[in-house]
C-alpha cells in the first residue's frame, strides 16, 4: 500500500515562490485555511498565558450580551522596539519540543485528521508592524515537516489592504489493516500476482496472494496553498481576490462487482490524485443606505486517473459464463464550476430590501470510456463494445445550471413590529443529454459489468427493459414566507412566520410538492438571570399524485415496438405503496430549545433542547423520525486561577421502515399482498441511535504555572432491530432462529483526556508538558467477523481498530 | 453500563474535590474577586469616579468637542448647560486619552486587537479617530456620570444598551460585504448580538476576535448539539482543528435558513468534495438533491457522516424486483450461516460503488 506519510513537497515550493496561499477566513466566501491541527486545534501560540486580571478593573467576570461568561483575555507580550529601524516594533516566538508516541497502535482512527507520530515538533511566529506607516507583517508555522503541518504569511497596511498567503497539510487516514491481492496499489491499474489467471483463479490463489502482502495504509493527505488579497480603496469599497490549490494524494477503497449473485465482488484500492483549483473574486460597496457585493467564485478539479482497471480474479463464476479477466470503472471526472453572485440592500428609514441573484454554471466534458474493458464473446461480440466507437458520443457533455434569487421586503411598521416578505427562487437545469445508444451494432442499451451482464435492448425477447438514457434531475423552487415580529418588552421578542415552499421536479415520483410550515418562536435575551430562546414549527408536504415509475422514458420499454413480458406484462418497477421520503408527503414538528442562565456572578448554567417528529405519508419505505436532543454544561470561574467547565449532553434518534421482498412471478400486479408483493414477503426494521457525551475542562494558573485539563467522552449505542411476516423476507435458506430480531448493537465509546502544564520561567523563556490519552472501542456488525475473502468475496479486511494511545510531548518556548 | 457509571462517579468526585481545594485557597491575590468575603471592586470605582469630577472641574481635557463660541472661538466650559436650556446634555467625545486614565486594564488588552491598531496607527475617518469612542460612543456624559448606564454605549450583558443599538453600533463599521443578509436573519431576529461572538475589547482567540477561543468554541456555546455531533464515531474534522464552521455557514446571515456560505448544500459540500461535484453522466437522484439526505455534516453514529447504515439507508428508498429489498439479517453476517455482500463492510456500495454518480457508458446502475 502507498504510504500516507509526506506533504505534497511541490506544493511548499509553489508557496514559497508566491503562488496562491491559505485564504484567511471570510465567512461569506470560500473555506479558510489552517485554522489548527489536533495538537493546537485553536491555533493558538501553544502555551500563551491568560491575563487572570480579565477584561476590566470595574467588572470582575464580564458577559456576552446574552449572559455568558468571556474567557480571560490572552496576555500577550508587548511589542519591542527595533533599534535600526525605530518605527518597526515586533515580537516573536519559537516553540521546539519532542512528541513521543508511547502506544503501539497503528488505528487509523487515532491518526485520522492528525499526525501523533513520535519526533521532533516546532512551531513559530513572528509579527512586525510600523507604527509610522501602519504596515505590519506575519508569519507563522506549525508542526513543521509533519504530516499536519501549516505555514501563514500575511501583512497589509492596517485598514488598507491585507494579504495572506498560505500553506496546509491535513491527513486523512483510512485505514492501517488493508490487504488486498493485487499488485500495483496506487496506480490505476490493479493486476494479479504472476501465475494468477485473471477470471479463471482460485480462492487458494486469491489467499495466497493475500497471504504475501502486508497490511497497509489506506488515505491520502490533502495540501493547499491559498492566497487572499483584500483591499479597501475607501470607507465604503472593498475589493477582494481569494485563490487555492488543494491537491488530494493517496488511496481510497472502491467496490466492485460482476454481477450478483454468485459472482464474487472485490473491494480494491483506487489511486487519489486530485487538483483543485479554487478562485474568487469580487468587490463589496458598503454605502449607508445602498450596500452590494458582486462575486465570481470558480472551481476546477482535475484528477490524475479517468479509470481504475483491475484483473477480475474471477470467483464464483458460473461454470460454461463468461469470465471477464479484467474490470473497468470510471473515477471522478474533470469538471467546471462557475458562479457570478450580485447582492444589494437598501436600507431606509423604515423599510429595508436585501435581494440576491445568482447563476452558477457546472460543466464537466471528459472522454467516455468504452462499455466495456474486454473481448471475445459474453455471449455478444464484445469488440463491438469494448471500444468508443460503440458509444453515441465521445465525450460526456454534461452540464448543470443553477438560478438563484432572492428578495426580502422588511418594513418596521411600528418601534415595536416588523414584518418581513421574503422570497426565494431556485432553478437547477440539467443539461445532460446522453443515449446509450451503440452506432456499430444499432442496439440501444449497453454491455453492462465488462462483459458479465448484458443490458442491450433486443426488441425480438419480450420483457428486455433496459436502461437507454441518462435522467436529467432537475427541480425548480420557490419559497415564500411571511413573518411578523414583534417586540413585546425590551428584552422579548415574539415572532410568527408562515412559509409556503413549492418545488417542480422533472423525472421524479412527485412531480410537483408544496410544503407548508408555520412556525413561532419567543426570545427573552439578556435579563439579569439569563436568556431563554425557544421555537416551535410544523411543516406539512404534500404534492402531485405519487408515481411509481417515473422513469420509464429512460429504459427501452419507452422505444417503439417495444413488447412486454408475456403473459400478462413486465414486472412491476416497485411497490406501489411504497414511498421515497425525499420527495414523499410528510408532517413534522420540531421544538428547539436553547437557554442559559446566570447562577451567580462567577458561574453559567447553560441548558438546550430539541425535538423533530416526522410522520411520512409511506406504508412502505421510511415511516417516521424521532430526534431529540438534551444538553446541559457549566461553567464556574471558581477564582481568578480557575476556571472549570462541563457539559454532558444526550441524543436519541429513531427511525422505522419497511418494505417488502419482491417475489417473482409472472404478474404485473404492483400493489401489497399481491403475488410480486406477498405479505408473508414484508418486514420492517427500527434503529435506535443513542448518544451521550461528556466533557470536563479545568484551566488554571498558579503563579508561573498555568495549564488545561481537558476529558471528553463520547459514547453511542445503535441499537438494529427488526421482524419479518414469513420467511420470504429473508435470505433463503435461513430460519428465522438464525435471522434473530436484530443486529449486535453498533457500540462505540471515545475517551480523549488531555493535559497541559506550561511552567513560565521568565518573559522569554517557559517549558511546556503535554500529556493525551486517546481510548476507542467500537462494533460494527458490518464489519464483525468480516475477512478478507468470505465465499467469493474479496474485501480489503480494513477493520475498525480499537486501540488506547498514550503520546507525551515536551516543549521550549523561546520570545523574543 | 455499570463501567461507564463507575467513570461519570469518579470525575462528579473529582469535580466535586477540584472545586473544594480551589475554593479554600486564594490562588491569585493580584485581582480582586467577586466572591463572598473579597474585595468589592465597586469601592475603588466609586474612589476613582471622585477623582474623575475633581479632574473634570479642574480642567476642559474632557470636553474637546464641545461647542465653540461662534465669535471668539473659545469652547464652552465644561459646566456650562447646552445651549438648548434643557437639563440633557449633549455627549460630545472627549480625548481619546482620557479614556484609558481609568479604564486600564481594557485599555492594555485592546492595545492588542485589530480595531486598536487601526484606530490609532490609520484611522481611516474622523470616528476611528475617536478611538474607544468610535464603538462607545461620545464619552463626555459617560466622565461626567460614569455609573449612568444609559450615558454611554454597552456591549456586555445588563449593560442597560439595548442590543439592537448595540448591534447598529457595530454596522456602522461593518455594515454590507459578508453582513449585507444580516438583517433579517436567524441570529438577528433571536436577538443575537454582535458582542456574543465577538469581543473587540481583547484578544481571546487566534483570529476573528471570537468571544471563545476559536470560531467553533463561539459556535458552540448556544449549538451544544452540534458540539455533542462532532464527537461522534464519524465526524468532519472540525474537533481535530482543520475546518471551522464558517467554512459552510456564516453566521452573519446568509439567503439560506440554515446561514448557508453557499445557495444550496450541494455547493457547500463540493467546496471541499469537487470529486462529487459532476455532473455525472448517470446522476443519482437524491444526491442531486442535497447531500443531506444521505449525510449527516454534523457527525453520526455511522460510517462515512451517514444518516443511518446501510443497506437500510438504501432500502429506504429501493425496493425494484431483484435483490434490493431483502432483509438483511445477523443471518448475513460475516462469519454466519449465510453471509451476504449487500451487509458486509461497504454492504450496497460493494457493489453500487458510484454511489454519487458514474461516469462511465455502462453505469447506468452506478456500478462502473
Amino acid at each position: 500500500m502507498s504510504p500516507l506519510r509526506g506533504a505534497r513537497p511541490g506544493a511548499l515550493i509553489l508557496l514559497l515562490i508566491g503562488t496562491p496561499g491559505a485564504a484567511y477566513a471570510d465567512s461569506a466566501v470560500g473555506i479558510s485555511l489552517g485554522v489548527g491541527n489536533e495538537l493546537n486545534p485553536s491555533g493558538l501560540i501553544p502555551g500563551v498565558l491568560t491575563d487572570s486580571r480579565g477584561l476590566s478593573a470595574f467588572i470582575s467576570n464580564s458577559r456576552s450580551p446574552s449572559g455568558y461568561l468571556y474567557p480571560k483575555p490572552f496576555l500577550l507580550p508587548e511589542l519591542t522596539q527595533d533599534k535600526d529601524a525605530p518605527d518597526w516594533w515586533r515580537s516573536g516566538w519559537a516553540d521546539a519540543g519532542v512528541l513521543y508516541n508511547a502506544s503501539n497502535t497503528h488505528a487509523a482512527t487515532f491518526s485520522e485528521y492528525g499526525d501523533w507520530s513520535s519526533g521532533v515538533i516546532g512551531s513559530f511566529g513572528m509579527y512586525a508592524e510600523n507604527r509610522k506607516t501602519a504596515n505590519y507583517v506575519s508569519l507563522s508555522g506549525s508542526n513543521i515537516g509533519r504530516d499536519d503541518q501549516s505555514y501563514s504569511l500575511s501583512g497589509g497596511r492596517f485598514g488598507v489592504f491585507r494579504f495572506n498567503l498560505g500553506f496546509v497539510a491535513a491527513p486523512h487516514m483510512l485505514a492501517a489493516n488493508a490487504t488486498a491481492p493485487w499488485n500495483g496499489i496506487g496506480t490505476s491499474d490493479l493486476t494479479l500476482t504472476p501465475g494468477t489467471v485473471p477470471g479463471a483463479a482460485t480462492a487458494a490463489q486469491v489467499r495466497s496472494a493475500l497471504s504475501q502482502t502486508l497490511p497497509g495504509n489506506l488515505g491520502f493527505s490533502r495540501t493547499t496553498t491559498g492566497m487572499a488579497l483584500s483591499y479597501t480603496p475607501s470607507d465604503t469599497w472593498e475589493l477582494f481576490l481569494n485563490a487555492a490549490n488543494e491537491w488530494r494524494d493517496g488511496n481510497k477503497p472502491i467496490g466492485s462487482a460482476f454481477s450478483f449473485p454468485g459472482r464474487g465482488a472485490a473491494e480494491l484500492v483506487q489511486p487519489v490524485k486530485y487538483r483543485t483549483t479554487d478562485l474568487s473574486i469580487g468587490s463589496r460597496y458598503k454605502g449607508e443606505e445602498l450596500q452590494a457585493n458582486v462575486t465570481y467564485a470558480g472551481s476546477f478539479f482535475r484528477n490524475d486517473f479517468a479509470a481504475l482497471t483491475w484483473d477480475n480474479p474471477g470467483l464464483g463464476t458460473p461454470a460454461g459464463s463468461f469470465a471477464p479477466p479484467r474490470g473497468r470503472i470510471a473515477l471522478a471526472p474533470n469538471n467546471d464550476y462557475h458562479t457570478i453572485k450580485a447582492d444589494a440592500a437598501w436600507i431606509l428609514s423604515d423599510v429595508q430590501v436585501a435581494a440576491n441573484a445568482s447563476y452558477a454554471i457546472m460543466r464537466q466534458d471528459d472522454d467516455l470510456l468504452p462499455p466495456a474493458a474486454n473481448s471475445g464473446r459474453s455471449p455478444v461480440d464484445l469488440a463491438n463494445w469494448n471500444t468508443i466507437a460503440a458509444l453515441s458520443r465521445r465525450t460526456a457533455k454534461a452540464g448543470l445550471d443553477a438560478v438563484n434569487g432572492f428578495v426580502q421586503f422588511r418594513w418596521n411598521a411600528d418601534r415595536d413590529l416588523a414584518l418581513t416578505l421574503e422570497t426565494r427562487y431556485r432553478n437547477e437545469d440539467n443539461k445532460t443529454d446522453y443515449s446509450a445508444f451503440n452506432p456499430l451494432t444499432g442496439e440501444y442499451g449497453y454491455m453492462g459489468l465488462d462483459g458479465a451482464l448484458s443490458r442491450i435492448y433486443t426488441p425480438a425477447i419480450p420483457g428486455t427493459d433496459v436502461p437507454i438514457r441518462n435522467i436529467p434531475f432537475q427541480s425548480n423552487e420557490l419559497k415564500i414566507t411571511s413573518k411578523a415580529d414583534y417586540r413585546a418588552a425590551d428584552h422579548t421578542r415574539i415572532a410568527l412566520s408562515i412559509t409556503h415552499d413549492e418545488i417542480d421536479r422533472a423525472n421524479r415520483e412527485v412531480l410537483h410538492s408544496r410544503d407548508n410550515s408555520v412556525e413561532t418562536d419567543i426570545n427573552t435575551t439578556g435579563y439579569e438571570w439569563g436568556t431563554v430562546r425557544f421555537s416551535y414549527s410544523y411543516a406539512d408536504r404534500d404534492g402531485s399524485s405519487y408515481v411509481t415509475d417515473p422513469y420509464i422514458f429512460a429504459r427501452s420499454s419507452s422505444l417503439p415496438g417495444y413488447v412486454q413480458r408475456p403473459p400478462n406484462g413486465d414486472a412491476p418497477y416497485a411497490l406501489n405503496t411504497f414511498r421515497k421520503y425525499d420527495v414523499a408527503g410528510r408532517r413534522e414538528h420540531t421544538a428547539k430549545l436553547q437557554s442559559n442562565f446566570v447562577l451567580t456572578e462567577d458561574s453559567d448554567f447553560q441548558l438546550t433542547g430539541s425535538y423533530r417528529r416526522s410522520d411520512y405519508d409511506a406504508d412502505y419505505g421510511l415511516r417516521a423520525l424521532d430526534t431529540y436532543d438534551a444538553n446541559v454544561s457549566y461553567t464556574d470561574r471558581i477564582s481568578n486561577a480557575l476556571t472549570l467547565t462541563a457539559f454532558y449532553g444526550f441524543q436519541f434518534h429513531w427511525r422505522t421502515a419497511a418494505s417488502v421482498n419482491a417475489a417473482r412471478s409472472a404478474s404485473s400486479d404492483a400493489s401489497a399482498g399481491g403475488p410480486n408483493y406477498p405479505a408473508a414477503n414484508s418486514w420492517q426494521e427500527r434503529v435506535r441511535d443513542t448518544n451521550h457525551v461528556f466533557g470536563i475542562n479545568a484551566e488554571y494558573r498558579v503563579g508561573k504555572f498555568s495549564g488545561g485539563l481537558d476529558y471528553t467522552y463520547s459514547q453511542a449505542t445503535s441499537d438494529f432491530a427488526y421482524s419479518f411476516a414469513g420467511l420470504g423476507a429473508i435470505s433463503s435458506g435461513l430460519t428465522p432462529l438464525e435471522a434473530g430480531f436484530g443486529f449486535p448493537d453498533q457500540q462505540f465509546a471515545h475517551h480523549i483526556l488531555e493535559a497541559k502544564l506550561t511552567w513560565t520561567y521568565s518573559e522569554q523563556i517557559s517549558l511546556r508538558w503535554y500529556y493525551r490519552l486517546e481510548h476507542e472501542t467500537l462494533d460494527d456488525f458490518h464489519y464483525a467477523g468480516l475477512t478478507n475473502l468470505v465465499g467469493n468475496n474479496i474485501f480489503l479486511a480494513a477493520i475498525p481498530q480499537d486501540y488506547t494511545a498514550h503520546v507525551i510531548g515536551f516543549f521550549t518556548q523561546y520570545r523574543m | 453500563m455499570e463501567h461507564t457509571l463507575r467513570v461519570f462517579a469518579s470525575i462528579a468526585c473529582a469535580i466535586l474535590l477540584l472545586q473544594g481545594v480551589a475554593r479554600a485557597e486564594s490562588f491569585d491575590v493580584a485581582q480582586p474577586a467577586s466572591k463572598s468575603g473579597q474585595a468589592d471592586p465597586h469601592q475603588g470605582a466609586d474612589r476613582l469616579f471622585g477623582e474623575i469630577r475633581t479632574y473634570l472641574a479642574a480642567t476642559d481635557t474632557g470636553a474637546v468637542s464641545r461647542p465653540r463660541d461662534p465669535a471668539s472661538g473659545v469652547l464652552a466650559a465644561a459646566s456650562d448647560p447646552p445651549a438648548s436650556g434643557s437639563s440633557a446634555r449633549a455627549p460630545s467625545y472627549i480625548d481619546p486619552g482620557v479614556c484609558a486614565g481609568c479604564h486600564t486594564q481594557e485599555a492594555q488588552n485592546w492595545a492588542h486587537t485589530t480595531h486598536a491598531k487601526v484606530f490609532t496607527l490609520n484611522p481611516r475617518n474622523a470616528l476611528e479617530g475617536q478611538q474607544c469612542q468610535a464603538c462607545h460612543g461620545p464619552a463626555s456624559e459617560h466622565l461626567r456620570n460614569p455609573l449612568n448606564k444609559t450615558t454611554i454605549i454597552r456591549f456586555t450583558h445588563n449593560g442597560g444598551t439595548p442590543i439592537a443599538q448595540q448591534n447598529a453600533q457595530c454596522l456602522t463599521c461593518h455594515r454590507g460585504g459578508q453582513r449585507i443578509f444580516w438583517s433579517g436573519s436567524a441570529h438577528e431576529g433571536r436577538d443575537v448580538a454582535c458582542s456574543d461572538c465577538h469581543n473587540p475589547q481583547a484578544n481571546f482567540s487566534a483570529r476573528g476576535l471570537t468571544a471563545k477561543r476559536s470560531i467553533n468554541e463561539t459556535c458552540f456555546q448556544c449549538h451544544a448539539t452540534q458540539r455533542a455531533e462532532f464527537r461522534r464515531r464519524s465526524h468532519m474534522p472540525l474537533p481535530e482543528g482543520q475546518i471551522s464552521c464558517t467554512d459552510c455557514h456564516n453566521p452573519h446571515g446568509s439567503t439560506t435558513r440554515p446561514l448557508l456560505k453557499a445557495n444550496s448544500v450541494n455547493e457547500i459540500c463540493y467546496g471541499c468534495h469537487a470529486e462529487k461535484r459532476g455532473p455525472f453522466l448517470f446522476d443519482h437522484a437524491p444526491v442531486r438533491d442535497s447531500c443531506t439526505n444521505c449525510h449527516a455534516p454534523h457527525g453520526s453514529n455511522h460510517e462515512k457522516l451517514l444518516v443511518t447504515a446501510a443497506p437500510l439507508l438504501c432500502q429506504q428508498c429501493h425496493i425494484q424486483p431483484g435483490h434490493d429489498a431483502l432483509l438483511m439479517t445477523r443471518g448475513n453476517m460475516a462469519g454466519s450461516s449465510f453471509p451476504d455482500v449487500r451487509l458486509l463492510g461497504r454492504a450496497c456500495a460493494n457493489c453500487h460503488s458510484q454511489i454519487h454518480g458514474s461516469n462511465s457508458p455502462a453505469g447506468a446502475r452506478l456500478q462502473r
